[in-house]
């Protein structure tokens, strides 16, 4: 009952006409950069953050949470027409929804993509609703020992999930809290590695390295090889899935919304690994696995079920431990530090409009969604016949913008860039980016859970504590495993069937 | 695999070196009680022994002999460098000449740069994009650019 009646609300926040209309620039924006490739949430939302400034908290959030769970819609349409992702999470859904389309079955394709985003996004808000405040509880037990193994254990799953090898991912994720060192020491104030700059002595920002790597980096490496863009120009004709993939799709559906929501719980797995998982398993348990990679709806409706539901789940652990499982998660942690608020254990019940009033705008969010994607898709469509020459100099002009905007500082603008070619040339030597972001975000917040927990006295203090020394075995395990081939083979066994 | 490999490993142990050298110049502290430069140097020497690893996996690689991926077209790595010396020269003039002005400038040059397209196209895109920004950031949301020389 009391669950119903904060959702009540949360409903009478998220409703105001003001909060409405943000939720729907919102998720119309998400949309928009999920469907168009070499865009994604994380520049999004550090584009939008300036913007934010002199709005009120809860609305911010409500738009900027819109964008995230946004963009999960849109990319699947780009991987249905285009057979380019519009966003990472949409990857696997080309192999099957691009073949869908060539046989004329586009249209159950988007159809089915955008029912089980709803489902899975709804279930996964239900879940994050039931879920949140009872984690919050326990977390308030949570001392900094427990909190730095926590967040070391996100950073070892965001590694251990690397496609590449782990070696890499660890030096990301150290190379990241090296980065976010520089600046002033949180515990003494000393600054270190500042070179004398005045720029560097609050550390590098989030935004434009976020902005850098994941904006600019991304369309270096596009311009480098001319993306052909043809878009599948068949009529779209019918959207509703037949009764009969209904019937095939629904388990996939109720198992990719299990995936996704508590893999997205998870620290370090993010919305991309829900869809692989989801991918591999429903292809092993079907019947007939041998029409996967050639236009099995199961392989659209698992894994696009699964992007949103993780989306639910994520926001999970950032609202009520504070820590972001996933980099966009980070961003989003950014934009309620820049409004003052801190989330984590006690956000409920300092913030409850913030907490319930997001929580209902992302049913309505989800409604808006669906809406935007079935009978509006040919906007879309229209919207991907842009060229990338014309497209890949106005997202630049606007991570241009956007950077300067956060502090009015010419600097920013440069440090982003160099971030663009670090981003640029990371992907070229095989790295990747996510453990890097989301290491430079924890690494203030585990710096200092860190030290805080060695002032006990006991340098073994976090073996001692129960929950603190389960997540550093389970952490050593991961990192371990990779030694042992056997184990290791059938790692890389996931991955492959997941690609093929 | 192991051309590429090779210089990434090179280059985080040279960070890595870097690091543990700078680091060691802030107050190391002990085990209970860490001080500024205690987590830098754990992280400069974690880099180092990564990359040694790194290193060794690209030994061991070559024999197996993969191709190395990493050069791409030489046309493709001029349209990088040129789009990076781009924004690094219109971020040089950006407060000075005003976002209008560098905004019009840095789509022209961008769209230039790519090809494959009349100047009536670009000059068209470049004026409505720069409109657009003026439009949507600076009338609708208020936003504080800078003006530059034409005061607008």
């Amino acid at each position: 009952m009391d669950v119903l009646q904060h959702l009540i609300m949360g409903f009478s926040v998220a409703l105001t006409l003001n909060n409405l209309l943000f939720c729907f620039i919102g998720v119309f924006i998400g949309t928009l950069i999920g469907v168009l490739p070499g865009i994604g949430p994380v520049a999004t939302i550090s584009l939008l953050l300036p913007v934010t400034f002199g709005m009120n908290p809860v609305t911010s959030i409500i738009m900027l949470a819109g964008i995230y769970y946004g963009a999960q819609y849109g990319g699947s349409t780009t991987s249905i027409l285009v057979n380019i992702p519009g966003e990472a999470s949409s990857i696997i859904t080309c192999l099957d929804g691009y073949k869908m389309a060539r046989q004329g079955r586009a249209g159950p394709a988007l159809g089915i993509a955008a029912f089980g985003s709803f489902i899975g996004g709804t279930a996964s808000i239900v879940g994050l609703m039931l879920l949140a405040p009872i984690l919050a509880r326990a977390a308030l037990k949570f001392g900094p020992p427990e909190y730095f193994s926590l967040m070391l254990f996100g950073l070892t799953m965001v590694t251990y999930l690397c496609t590449g090898s782990v070696a890499k991912g660890l030096i990301m994720a150290v190379g990241g809290i090296a980065l976010s060192t520089i600046g002033q020491d949180p515990v003494s104030g000393i600054t270190r590695f500042t070179l004398g700059s005045i720029t560097l002595m609050d550390g590098i920002g989030l935004v434009p390295a976020a902005m850098g790597i994941f904006g600019v980096g991304e369309v270096l490496t596009n311009i480098e090889e001319s993306i052909k863009q043809e878009v599948f120009s068949a009529k779209l004709s019918g959207l509703f899935p037949t009764v009969k993939d209904w019937l095939d799709c629904k388990w996939p559906i109720v198992r990719g919304t299990l995936f996704g929501f508590f893999l997205g719980i998870l620290p370090g797995a993010g919305v991309v690994i829900p869809t692989f998982m989801s991918y591999a398993v429903e292809k092993r348990l079907s019947k007939h696995p041998e029409k996967f990679g050639k236009g099995a709806i199961e392989g659209v409706a698992g894994p696009e079920t699964a992007n949103n539901a993780a989306t639910g789940g994520s926001m999970v652990t950032l609202l009520s431990l504070g820590i972001p499982p996933n980099v966009g998660m980070a961003i989003l942690l950014g934009a309620f530090i820049i409004h003052g608020i801190q989330p984590g254990p006690l956000l409920l019940t300092k913030h409850p409009q913030l907490f319930w009033g997001t929580i209902a705008s992302m049913y309505i969010g989800n409604v808006m969604l669906v809406v935007l994607n079935l009978p509006m898709i040919g906007i879309w469509v229209k919207l991907l016949k842009v060229p990338y020459n014309i497209l890949f100099p106005l997202i630049l002009l606007f991570c241009f913008l956007g950077v300067y905007s956060l502090n009015n500082n010419i600097y920013e603008i440069l440090i982003m860039v160099g971030f663009g070619v670090f981003g640029y040339l990371m992907r070229k030597f095989g790295f990747e980016g996510a453990p890097f972001l989301l290491a430079m975000v924890l690494g203030p917040m585990l710096e200092i859970a860190f030290r805080q927990s060695l002032l006990y006295g006991d340098p073994f203090i976090f073996f001692k504590r129960p929950i603190s020394g389960v997540l550093l075995v389970i952490s050593f395990i991961l990192l371990i495993t990779p030694l042992f081939p056997k184990i290791f083979r059938k790692r890389k066994e996931l991955a492959e069937a997941s690609k093929d | 695999m192991k051309h590429r490999d090779l210089i990434s490993g090179v280059f985080w142990l040279a960070i890595g070196m870097i690091l543990s050298i700078w680091s060691s110049g802030y107050e190391i502290g002990s085990l209970v009680q860490p001080g500024p430069g205690f987590l830098p140097l754990g992280l400069g020497i974690l880099l180092i022994l990564l990359s040694l690893i790194v290193l060794l996996e690209a030994k061991k690689s070559s024999a197996t002999g993969q191709a190395a991926s990493l050069p791409s077209t030489a046309g493709g790595w001029k349209r990088v460098a040129y789009t990076v010396l781009v924004l690094i020269l219109t971020a040089s003039f950006y407060e000075k000449a005003g976002y209008l002005l560098t905004f019009f400038l840095l789509m022209m040059l961008l769209m230039a740069g790519a090809g494959g397209q009349s100047w009536k196209r670009i000059l068209l895109v470049a004026l409505f994009s720069t409109l657009g920004v003026h439009l949507v950031f600076v009338l609708l949301l208020g936003q504080p650019l800078p003006r530059g020389i034409l005061r607008l």
